[in-house]
């Protein structure tokens, strides 16, 4: 195991704080803001503690918004008639 | 001239009951084949539901033959519909459907490569550092290219990780809804929607971060 690893070990056991591994599996949770106080506590003090887990949230967060309201192709309001047509064609068959 | 639109649940904010009594109107409506409620129908919903379609099918000619489908398939079964679930869901559903069927049919099962896309952790600790995004602007992945960029990737998403993506954070559903529309366990919808994020990040990050 490497020093990283200990010394990571050996901070996540001293503050009982999700790993980095935990922290990607509670990404969805935290960013929903479906977490208890205390999880969402412990995440903020990971992130200030962990830069890598850190810029995992922000890219993590900015694909969310990245895919919020991604705009389609308008519909022709002539389609929108030719819809019209075909319920007045299924009422006078 | 045409008749005004009616207001019912999906389109205005009313109290949980009066929001319940103007669907029940409104479903009522379409089984008597009103053409003020089939009106309010293509108003509330074409545009919404084409938006889905196309972006399960990224086509536009393909998405205007979905939203046909679905709206006389909604003529069709109105008069089965009992009310179990929202009006919403119950046509979202139907959309989701029929688009899913028309890409089985037709093309190939995406597919992803998990490993490459979620990260790699050793006793806990990622092992590849994450690169930094602060330094992109807030307003790149905004941009019309950007955006183009990420339709086309969540193309490439296998239909089980896009349906649940596109719903949830596209169309910004609730975890609900889109549980109610897909039929899935909440667990099942926020593992598949966390993968589809997680694919989109590194496709991102590819291309747009250092």
């Amino acid at each position: 195991m490497s020093i990283k690893s200990k010394l990571s070990r050996w901070i996540d056991r001293a503050l009982r704080m999700p790993t980095c591994e935990e922290i990607e599996a509670l990404a969805y949770d935290f960013l929903e803001k479906n977490l208890d106080a205390k999880t969402e506590k412990r995440m903020l003090r990971h992130f200030r503690l962990c830069p890598p887990c850190m810029r995992f949230i922000e890219a993590y967060r900015r694909t969310r918004e990245a895919g919020r309201g991604l705009p389609a192709p308008k519909l022709d309001p002539a389609f929108q008639e030719h819809l019209m047509k075909l319920f007045r064609k299924d009422e006078n068959p | 001239m045409a008749e005004p639109k009616k207001k019912f649940a999906g389109s205005c904010n009313l109290s949980p009951d009066s929001a319940s009594k103007a669907e029940e109107d409104f479903v009522l409506g379409l089984a008597r084949r009103e053409e003020s409620a089939f009106r309010a129908l293509i108003a509330d919903y074409s545009q919404k539901l084409y938006g889905v379609a196309y972006r399960f099918l990224r086509h536009e000619e393909e998405a205007r033959e979905v939203l046909q489908e679905v709206f006389r398939k909604v003529l069709e079964k109105i008069d089965t519909f009992k009310g179990e679930a929202k009006f919403s869901t119950w046509i979202y559903r139907v959309t989701v459907n029929e688009a899913l069927m028309r890409i089985r049919s037709k093309r190939g099962e995406a597919t992803v490569s998990w490993e490459e896309v979620l990260p790699r952790y050793e006793d806990g600790v990622a092992v590849d550092p994450n690169r930094d995004w602060h330094r992109l602007p807030e307003a790149a992945l905004l941009e019309s290219e950007a955006r183009a960029y990420l339709k086309e990737c969540i193309g490439l998403l296998p239909e089980d990780y896009r349906a649940p993506y596109v719903l949830k954070d596209v169309e910004e559903l609730s975890e609900n809804e889109v549980c109610a529309i897909l039929g899935l366990d909440k667990g099942v919808m926020k593992v598949r929607v966390h993968r589809a994020r997680m694919f989109l990040r590194k496709k991102l990050e590819e291309k747009y971060v250092d």
